[in-house]
């Protein structure tokens, strides 16, 4: 059986899964919150338009109606776990995803070093037809995730996003992950309109730097370039700060930019970023080597890479992160880790339809049920797709650990 | 978290709740107005000397940094001289002399009040260099604001430009795209400025400089302090005038204090070029740079330093140590003993008969043996005619390392003072 995600009155999307909690995801923010089953029930009739009366007042900052308080006002600090990490005894235990990311396009501007969907990416997969994203859209939404993340390659290359976004809007949370780098104002008012969460990449605060991950593809057309990554990311974060569009910054942290992090988000608390995200760079089969380069450390004589060594660059940034966060950023400004050693902790489909996690055997894009590849089960979701990494990577659950 | 103690501490703790790191000031900077000090500073220890020279006239400072000794000195009425060849930091004693921050006051109050532009409908600028024109041209106009208001408020109508970029420098790393080096006080060019509410922090900034200054004036018993831009190495100064000298050379850690002010000397060098009538001395050979391609070969002629280049060339090391050591560590650890002999041969033209100086010094270790910068001066000034001792010696560790997380030997640092007498 399958629990009903619902848009509630207040525009907060909310799924209750029976003793477990329940699960809200705001778009205003692009935040998703675990409430604990003790609070689960009135929580949801205070988001319906009921009483706060029984709602923890920690609840209700988080979570508010959209926001209960004004943007400036909210803190958001460690794991998304209401009223608090302690009222969960253990990790929430997930029966349905909590998000899909969507990779809905092959094409991209740009070539990243670190990009993990290289193989469902370009010439590799077939592009869809309008009609196909609309049958993609209703596959999706049959497994009820709080939010769907529309990605790529960059979204915006698609010309089929707009049909994607009304097939999904009101139905489930939306947020589109993109470079920025062709992004114009009237994307941004569509999103607006929608209640669509924008996710943009910013690996460094210096052009080289991020330019060098992030870099201009080599087979976009001349007239289609229009500067270095970063620039443009930048214009970017103007135009959705400018139409007050929930905007979120995600940062690969690297052995390139792993030093520059703590000043990176210092300068994003200032421009009014509200969430931050940083990810560990994930191993891609097909770019092994540019992976190791980017993490750093050594491979042994067998070209197997030392773990020992893996998450040298990590450690220590991280902990300056959440200490900085504590210290500086959080009247703002959220910050979400991601350092999850579970790669199966995704669900991607393929702009062809086909939903694929990531093998925890270093193979690759493997498909979720290879007899129904677009409409796989719950029971091969759950086997198949790491349930606790899942929800470690969307609750922010490695803050601080 | 601790309570303050000290007025001091107090002062501090207020400075950063008021000028916190997302005000995107420069680190060296936030911790000048908040303690006073900053990266191998004056500390406590060192102010007991000043207090033997009580009596001796002027204090001479040959090397004299952010101007510490000024700060202690004047706390007891001695005057100082003191010479700094780094602009930014000679700039910093400027403002920060008694004599300029009792005119202050008022010139910052008109400051806080007078609209500049903003770069229209953009929140950031990024650049891979330190000024991009946004930034540069924001600047310029801030400069010549102040410059306006110290001429008229002030009555600083000479060296105006001088003392407005002395003002503006601990602001302009705001403006500026630069990114805090690794593990190090330098610095790396290129990075996001943001633009949207600079004001906001540039009032921040005035408001607590105000209060800096303000101590400065009532701390400070005595008002003829000297400051002045130039190499000790060949600066003039005045013959046999000096009874008492308390200074610190920069030490041979690798740290360049041209590159801790990378972006303020570029911002100078940028004015400069662009007709401004500042200038200063190059401070692209200050003593300890780590650009050794900039120097020019010299050997120091003192036993201890050519008994520690022997020793360290015949170490058994790797290939690629070898190496580094031919490139880079044996050409800059030679300049350096050669430039402090130049520097306090010259120095040494200044003292008086009855010449009595501290030289406080850290002597850290090179591939595990100590490099004797101490046992260097002392021979220095031996050469030079002088009586020579150290008269103090104290271990410390992690003063002044590079790697905070280093270990046994390479930990391990030994503050002396080195007695000079003539």
């Amino acid at each position: 059986m399958i629990n009903e995600t619902v848009l509630t009155n207040s525009g907060v999307y909310a799924r209750i899964e029976p003793r477990v909690g329940l699960f809200c995801f705001s778009p205003t923010t692009c935040l998703l919150f675990a409430v604990a089953e003790s609070e689960s029930r009135s929580t949801l009739q205070w988001l319906q338009g009921g009483h706060a009366t029984q709602v923890s007042e920690v609840t209700q900052a988080r979570l508010g109606k959209g926001w209960s308080k004004s943007k400036t006002q909210v803190q958001i600090e460690g794991r998304q776990l209401l009223p608090s990490a302690e009222s969960w005894g253990n990790l929430p235990i997930l029966r349905q995803p909590l998000a899909i990311n969507w990779l809905i396009t092959g094409r991209c501007p740009l070539a990243c070093r670190y990009c993990y969907a290289e193989d469902l990416m370009r010439s590799r997969v077939q592009e869809p037809e309008r009609v196909d994203v609309q049958r993609i859209a209703d596959a999706i939404l049959r497994y009820s995730p709080l939010y769907v993340v529309l990605t790529g390659g960059d979204p915006l290359f698609s010309p089929f996003l707009q049909t994607a976004i009304e097939s999904l809007s009101g139905r489930t949370g939306i947020i589109v992950d993109t470079s920025a780098y062709t992004l114009t104002k009237r994307h941004v008012e569509s999103f607006r309109d929608h209640g669509v969460g924008v996710r943009i990449s910013v690996d460094s605060a210096r052009p080289k730097v991020n330019d060098s991950q992030r870099i201009v593809y080599s087979e976009l057309p001349l007239g289609a370039r229009r500067g270095g990554a970063l620039e443009r990311a930048l214009r970017g974060i103007d135009l959705c700060l400018d139409a007050d569009v929930s905007l979120t910054i995600q940062t690969v942290a690297t052995k390139k930019n792993a030093n520059d992090l703590v000043d990176l988000g210092d300068r994003l608390f200032r421009m009014g970023v509200k969430s931050w995200r940083v990810f560990k760079v994930a191993p891609s089969q097909l770019r092994m080597s540019e992976y190791l380069l980017l993490v750093g450390g050594k491979t042994d004589k067998g070209g197997t890479y030392s773990s020992r060594k893996k998450d040298g660059p990590y450690k220590f940034v991280f902990k300056n992160l959440v200490e900085s966060h504590r210290l500086h950023w959080k009247s703002s400004m959220a910050l979400q880790l991601t350092m999850s050693e579970s790669p199966n902790s995704v669900v991607l489909v393929s702009a062809d339809g086909r939903f694929f996690t990531e093998s925890n055997m270093g193979q690759g894009k493997v498909l979720i049920d290879p007899r129904s590849p677009r409409r796989p089960s719950m029971s091969s979701l759950a086997t198949m797709v790491d349930m606790s990494g899942h929800a470690s990577r969307y609750l922010n659950l490695e803050y601080g650990s | 978290m601790t309570t303050p103690h000290t007025p001091e501490d107090r002062f501090g703790a207020a400075v950063a709740s008021r000028l916190p790191r997302t005000t995107l000031l420069r680190e060296s900077y936030r911790s000048l107005l908040a303690t006073g000090r900053t990266y191998a500073a004056f500390t406590k220890q060192e102010r007991a000397y000043v207090e033997r020279l009580v009596d001796r006239g002027v204090i001479l400072d040959p090397m004299s940094g952010y101007g510490g000794l000024m700060m202690e000195s004047a706390k007891i009425g001695i005057d100082s001289y003191n010479l700094e060849m780094n602009p930014p930091q000679h700039l910093w004693q400027v403002l920060t002399n008694r004599r300029i921050a009792e005119r202050m006051p008022g010139a910052i109050g008109k400051l806080m009040s007078i609209r500049k532009r903003n770069v229209a409908g953009k929140r950031t600028v990024c650049s891979d260099t330190f000024f991009p024109d946004e930034c540069y041209d924001l600047l310029c106009d801030l400069l010549s604001a102040i410059e306006d208001v110290l001429s008229s408020e002030a009555g600083l109508k000479r060296e105006a430009k001088k003392f407005a970029a002395a003002l503006l420098l601990p602001f302009s790393g705001r403006l500026c795209c630069c990114t805090p080096g690794d593990n190090s006080a330098h610095v790396k060019e290129g990075g996001i400025c943001v633009l949207k509410d600079w004001r906001t922090d540039f009032h921040a900034y005035l408001e607590v400089l105000l209060q800096f200054l303000h101590r400065v004036s009532t701390e400070s018993q005595s008002s003829r302090h000297e400051n002045y831009n130039g190499d000790a190495r060949i600066f003039e100064f005045p013959k046999k005038r000096f009874r008492s000298m308390l200074t610190s050379p920069p030490y041979p850690n690798h740290r360049d204090f041209e590159a801790i002010f990378r972006p303020e000397n570029e911002l100078l060098r940028k004015l400069s070029q662009d007709g401004n009538t500042i200038s200063f001395v190059d401070p692209s050979a200050v003593i300890g740079t780590n650009i050794v391609s900039r120097l020019s070969p010299s050997t120091p002629t003192v036993p201890s330093a050519i008994k520690f280049m022997d020793k360290i060339s015949t170490l058994k090391r790797t290939k690629q140590a070898t190496y580094d050591d031919a490139v880079y560590y044996f050409p800059y650890l030679r300049e350096y003993f050669a430039a402090l002999e130049s520097a306090y041969s010259n120095v040494s033209k200044a003292a008086a008969s009855d010449f009595l100086g501290y030289i406080v010094v850290v002597n850290n270790t090179h591939r595990g043996v100590v490099v004797p910068v101490a046992e260097a001066i002392v021979d220095i000034w031996k050469k030079l005619g002088f009586s020579s001792r150290i008269e103090h010696a104290e271990e410390s560790f992690h003063l002044g390392t590079k790697n905070p997380r280093a270990k046994g030997i390479r930990a391990r640092h030994t503050e002396y003072v080195v007695e000079v007498r003539r």
